[in-house]
């Protein structure tokens, strides 16, 4: 049984690594691929600890949940800033309109600035 | 005939409480597999669709944790019927650190789950008035 378990730790490892590369190459940010990975090394330290656990293991796998807590509190800091849904959608709108308030800028701003006579 | 039958019992009971204890252990360690299996098979369509962006992936992630829960339940139960048979105080002490270290899991990945839930409540309250606030010219 611990054989098997040592090889579904490898597995879920190499599986989180996988995903983590997966999401980072979709959303093209580090915070959502790191959340991620984090996860699977999670289930891997829970399945190590399902193993005949040593204090040596009991340490280790504080030790993963205790960097997971930190960056993923971290993480959830920072994420107003890196934008929710609802700012993706501000930023969206915001690049929809801008031909059309630049339009109107140029239309406000753009005349005076025509030298009188230059054109036909 | 008594102290006999004593000792027979109570090696019954101790073998009784090990196949319970690595079969629930087993079950545990089966939910928490299966989830990350399942979760690396949904980032992968997930990925290949390129659709949903961010709240997909984390609503994956949210299924990954309710496993990642369910099974530290199981554990937690193993630790519990490991408890009635625990023979010296260094595998207690053992038992205790895992037992709150599982507990302790246990309760940051329910906040996490509560959390990441409200975010995507909020977010999906969020679209639509967005959508509304700001009609696309």
């Amino acid at each position: 049984m611990t054989g098997l378990l040592q090889t579904a730790v490898l597995l879920v490892t190499a599986l989180g690594l996988l995903s983590a590369m997966a999401v980072y190459a979709v959303a093209r940010r580090l915070p959502p691929a790191v959340a991620v990975l984090l996860d699977f090394l999670t289930a891997a330290g829970l399945l190590r600890l399902a193993a005949a656990p040593s204090w040596s293991d009991l340490a280790l796998a504080a030790m993963v949940i205790a960097i997971r807590k930190l960056v993923s509190g971290n993480l959830r800091a920072s994420r107003p800033a890196i934008g929710t849904a609802g700012a993706a959608g501000l930023r969206e709108h915001l690049r929809d309109r801008r031909p059309h308030d630049m339009g109107r800028r140029t239309g406000e701003h753009g005349a005076p600035r025509k030298r009188p006579g230059a054109g036909p | 005939m008594g102290p006999v039958m004593d000792v027979s019992l109570e090696s019954l009971l101790l073998s009784g409480v090990d196949v319970l204890v690595r079969l629930v252990e087993a079950a545990g360690a089966l939910i928490i597999f299966v989830g990350a299996v399942w979760a690396f098979v949904q980032f992968l369509i997930v990925g290949l669709r390129r659709s949903g962006g961010d709240r997909a992936f984390t609503s994956v992630r949210l299924r990954l944790g309710r496993f990642l829960a369910l099974g530290l339940e199981f554990q937690l139960a193993g630790d519990i019927l490991r408890t009635a048979v625990a023979p010296s105080f260094a595998e207690i002490g053992q038992l205790a650190a895992i037992a709150t270290i599982r507990t302790a899991l246990n309760f940051f990945l329910s906040r996490e789950i509560a959390e990441e839930r409200a975010q995507i409540e909020r977010d999906r309250n969020e679209g639509p008035r967005n959508e509304r606030e700001f009609p696309k010219p």
